[in-house]
């Protein structure tokens, strides 16, 4: 697999816009810098926000159980190893909780995996019917309503899988998640598809979208009128999707001059032992995307939590089953191997965030953005053999955030009847007796960090001290 | 043989553990919540002149968009350009949902991914349409005229639209592809290739609006004819009407049930029917998913993705010849096949030197013997298969699969909190509270543990244990099985079989989860089935040509 090369990306500026829809134009204007950006820098504030995600949970020992304060490099767990380079930027949390998760199991849509899922990024419960799921707008998404306008609102990537998704673009009834892309050459099509272009054809181009986009509105319209209010209600959906496009092409194309040659074409899911190459390819892709300020907002998920591959390319060799069935303390006979392949497998997924880190840090001698983003990195269970949303692994970095720390939130675990034969319980589970961290706080935390006046997200409404 | 009617198991309960006398909790088929069904008047629902399935339909019919399918297909039919695999993929499939076929209403609703996709092929199509050497075959009129455009937006528009535009329509898509210009290497074709990006961007394309017209019940109304016809040809064509049956709607034809029956059994006959049809088993046997066996155990990648690529063929030669056609039982009870050497191989058995199968190119045809123990889907090697993790086949997955397809009667998933135990997973007896639904998976496993993760025969576990010889069905008397025939034969002979078979072909007529269709329905096409040969294909005509496909149930705000 070919890996892309990354140009050297200048910000050249980015195209200031009219609102054309009354006249359907879109000027061709002479490069601006981009004054809101370079202000945002100047003063410090943040105009970006990474989340990255990995399924299942992880390993108690290799981060929850090392001492609250400080840390050395030196003395992270295996686990953890990768995230040395950037360890001193930093803060790894314990002790949040997605308390929305808990709330109610039996609104899971058919899986014990589904309400964490659904909740993770959500911040609140579910209200659900046998037929229809209530959600909250996810945090992606509300950014991405605080930041500068972009062509992508939050641009979800995963290398494969077609449920178990994390971002969900409007919140109510019947609400639909947003499918995450995971071939790299339809994610180059959305990023550069129109950027081949000559200018004038570009103007063309965008005048004569937003001409159809105005007269689908006018249909739209008609149609509404036409049919019943729980028809109407669904006809919403569409009129969003009008209006992102609109935004797009009102936005005109990227500054960026794009790479000249795009990822060959893949299938939807790649083979196991191509999934690391993937998993680059669509990160690199991703980061470009951000630089060149198509969208503000990356979601990176490295994997679904069921239908997992199996991780054929671990440094330690093939894991005897599946990710999945890894977390669920399966792969292997003794329990130090059931340990030890879980461990490796997040020892990769962690990897993944580091190298993450490198890209916005400029290690490829692009454009470091790190000091302008929120980053997040979490996974959606803690103890992922019990699928349990509690004491949720969580490092966040970025935005010039002081690091090489272990924070520990009040964290309790709510049913005592929660055990394992794998680990020490006791120490498995926390059980400060002191209430409960909801993860909702930290995404709170984060809206106001990228300038948002809000005091409220999910169902919480306090925040996490001391970060960005 | 002895067997339990179709519905005896609350499966809701198996989480309740064992109950205390030997056997398992009974009820009536009911909705997942447990009540009966409220079906009240219509257990012998009276049935319409020929046996139609006439219960009543009393759950909602949410506006829908096209599924992907259905709109790749009607953009191909409509401007017969080919579109290319790297554009069909920009359209991501929707997530899974329990219960429910892919092309459930409820779920289908246009997300925002799919809005950018739709704009890019709707650009290539016209480009494509347009920019053709011969000039483009969609416009017939003399393009100098003025009249040219208006005439074709008419007519294109009463086709994608399925009903013609009013004269406001019209003229706004006019407006618009005379008011912006297209690129300057289509010339005098620019306005047209504008007006073919609107209108196949179009709501009134993409979606399946069915306003209809009042009926003298509450919140049903009766489609409009060519409602009805975009019904019929999406459920039997997997695409939108033509003009041909557009105009038999518009001519009435569709007005009463003789005629709705005559153009069922044409449309049935037609060429299209088969791609329909295919769609339909494709998605009751998961085709797609038994695509993806990881074959850890071959010998490289590229091996494994061949076996993959021919068990995906094989499979589907199956349905095409025993869903599609044919006998649906033969599915489980054929004892022919169509094999690459590849897969011949696998199995260990011989193929004859020559022969393909008709309209199978590159498989081959054969007869198997009993001692092959081969024979149906579950001898084949994309169900076997695909349920594996590295070197062991997985018995419950395998179990699963078999309930889910053939018997409806899959368990729900373990409950949040449980931790998988220490022991492997055929241990799941030594724990009650795991048992009471494992019990129903388990010992399907049993006997295909014969097959190992990639299909081959075995006669030892890797641990160098032997491999269990026997399965059976938990709730069925004397169905104790020792392969994937044995096992086929005691499906086909339950009632649940043919329950399950009516059922998945409700919920796929009629576009809805299975919890979103009635209960009489069902029972009522179970008794059809038999007297239907088991044909998949008259089953389906039974529900379209019935009365209670040409009615919508508009749903009530604050039912989505």
């Amino acid at each position: 697999m070919p890996r892309l090369r990354l140009p050297a990306v200048r910000r050249v500026g980015r195209r200031t816009f009219l609102r054309g829809a009354s006249t359907g134009l879109c000027l061709a204007l002479p490069a601006l810098e981009l004054l809101r950006g370079a202000e945002a820098s100047a003063a410090g504030l943040l105009d970006k926000l990474v989340i990255f995600h990995w399924p299942n949970g992880a390993h108690p020992e290799d981060w929850a159980h090392l001492p609250a304060g400080p840390i050395a490099a030196a003395a992270l767990p295996p686990m953890l190893q990768p995230l040395a380079p950037h360890w001193p930027d930093i803060a790894m949390l314990s002790g949040l909780s997605n308390v929305a998760a808990g709330a109610d199991y039996e609104c899971s849509s058919g899986t014990p995996h589904a309400l964490p899922t659904l909740t993770c990024l959500t911040g609140a419960g579910l209200a659900c019917t046998t037929t229809n799921t209530t959600v909250n707008r996810s945090v992606d998404h509300a950014a991405a309503e605080l930041l500068p306008p972009a062509q992508i609102d939050s641009l979800y990537l995963r290398p494969y899988g077609d449920s178990f998704n994390l971002s969900y673009p409007t919140a109510g009834s019947g609400s639909v998640s947003q499918s995450p892309i995971r071939q790299p050459h339809v994610l180059f099509s959305q990023l550069f598809g129109d950027a081949g272009l000559a200018p004038e054809d570009l103007e063309r181009l965008y005048a004569r979208r937003l001409s159809v986009l105005d007269a689908l509105n006018e249909e739209l319209t008609d149609l509404r009128a036409k049919v019943g209010a729980a028809d109407r209600q669904r006809l919403e959906h569409h009129f969003d999707a009008v209006r992102e496009l609109e935004q797009r092409a009102e936005l005109g194309v990227t500054a960026c001059a794009p790479p000249k040659v795009g990822p060959a074409e893949e299938p939807a899911d790649p083979p196991d032992a191509e999934l690391p190459a993937r998993t680059d390819l669509l990160m690199d892709l991703g980061v470009m995307a951000l630089r060149c300020g198509i969208s503000n907002v990356l979601l990176f998920s490295v994997g679904m939590s069921q239908g997992t591959p199996i991780y054929s390319f671990l440094d330690a060799g093939t894991p005897p089953h599946d990710a999945h069935q890894t977390s669920h303390m399966q792969a292997g006979v003794t329990v130090e191997e059931k340990r030890f392949w879980w461990m490796e497998t997040n020892r990769y997924h962690i990897a993944k965030l580091a190298r993450l880190l490198d890209l916005l840090s400029g290690s490829d001698g692009g454009e470091a953005i790190i000091d302008r983003a929120a980053v997040v990195a979490l996974s959606e269970m803690g103890y992922g053999a019990n699928h349990v949303p509690y004491n949720l692994p969580c490092f966040v970095t970025g935005a010039g955030l002081q690091g090489g720390r272990h924070v520990h939130h009040p964290c309790s675990v709510v049913d005592p009847s929660y055990s394992s034969w794998a680990y020490d319980s006791s120490s498995l589970f926390c059980r400060d007796g002191g209430g409960q961290t909801a993860l909702a706080s930290l995404w709170l935390t984060v809206l106001q960090a990228l300038g948002g006046e809000v005091d409220l997200f999910g169902e919480a409404t306090t925040t996490l001290p001391d970060l960005w | 043989m002895a067997t339990v009617a179709a519905g005896a198991l609350h499966l809701g309960g198996c989480y309740e553990g064992l109950p205390a006398e030997g056997g398992l909790a009974t009820a009536t088929t009911t909705a997942p919540d447990g009540d009966p069904s409220t079906a009240d008047g219509s257990d012998g629902a009276d049935e319409g002149p020929q046996g139609e399935a006439e219960c009543e339909q009393r759950t909602p019919d949410p506006l829908r968009r096209l599924t992907h399918t259905q709109y790749l297909r009607s953009v191909e039919r409509l401007t017969a350009v080919p579109i290319p695999e790297r554009m069909r993929n920009l359209l991501a499939p929707a997530p899974a949902v329990a219960g429910a076929f892919d092309n459930a209403a409820e779920d289908l609703v246009l997300r925002q991914s799919d809005a950018d996709a739709y704009q890019r092929i709707a650009e290539y199509v016209a480009r494509f349409v347009f920019e053709a050497e011969d000039g483009p075959a969609l416009v017939t009129c003399d393009e100098t005229t003025d009249a040219c455009l208006d005439e074709f937006v008419a007519s294109f528009g009463a086709l994608a639209y399925r009903r013609p535009l009013d004269a406001a329509e019209r003229d706004r898509i006019v407006a618009v592809a005379r008011g912006t210009e297209n690129a300057a290497a289509l010339g005098v074709w620019g306005p047209f290739a504008t007006a073919v990006e609107l209108m196949l961007q179009s709501p009134n394309f993409l979606l399946v609006p069915e306003i209809g017209e009042a009926t003298d019940v509450e919140a049903v109304v009766q489609l409009q004819p060519h409602e009805l016809a975009t019904r019929l040809a999406l459920v039997l064509w997997d695409e939108v009407p033509d003009r041909a049956l557009l105009d038999r709607a518009a001519a009435g034809e569709l007005d009463d049930a003789e005629g709705r029956r005559r153009v069922v059994q044409e449309m049935l006959a037609d060429p299209r029917a088969r791609a329909g049809s295919m769609r339909f088993a494709g998605a009751w046997f998961e085709l797609d998913a038994l695509a993806k066996a990881p074959f850890a155990t071959a010998p490289s990648d590229a091996a494994a993705a061949v076996l993959r690529s021919d068990a995906r063929a094989e499979l589907a030669a199956l349905l095409e010849h025993h869903v599609v056609d044919g006998d649906l039982r033969d599915l489980y009870l054929s004892s022919e096949t169509w094999v690459t050497p590849a897969l011949a191989s696998l199995y260990g058995i011989d193929v004859p030197a020559e022969g393909n199968a008709p309209g199978s190119a590159g498989l081959l045809h054969v007869e198997l013997d009993p001692d092959a123990r081969r024979g149906g889907l579950l001898g084949t090697a994309a169900f076997l298969a695909t349920y594996a993790s590295g070197e062991h086949p997985s018995l419950v997955r395998r179990g699963a699969y078999v309930r889910r397809v053939a018997l409806c009667t899959e368990p729900p998933p373990p409950p949040p909190d449980v931790e998988m135990g220490e022991t492997q997973e055929d241990d799941h007896g030594a724990q009650p509270e795991c048992w009471a639904c494992h019990q129903l998976l388990d010992p399907i496993g049993w006997g295909l543990d014969r097959y190992a993760a990639d299909a081959s025969l075995r006669d030892a576990l890797p641990s160098g244990d032997p491999v269990r010889e026997e399965g059976y069905l938990v709730e069925v008397e004397g169905s104790e099985f020792t392969d994937a025939p044995s096992l086929g034969a005691v499906l086909v002979d339950t009632e649940a079989f043919m329950h399950c078979s009516a059922e998945k072909t409700a919920q796929w007529v009629l576009a809805k989860p299975i919890h979103m269709v009635e209960a009489c329905f069902v029972d009522e096409l179970t008794a059809q089935l038999e007297r239907d040969g088991f044909h998949i294909p008259a089953l389906v005509a039974r529900v379209v040509a019935s009365e209670t496909f040409t009615l919508r149930v508009v749903p009530e705000e604050g039912d989505e």
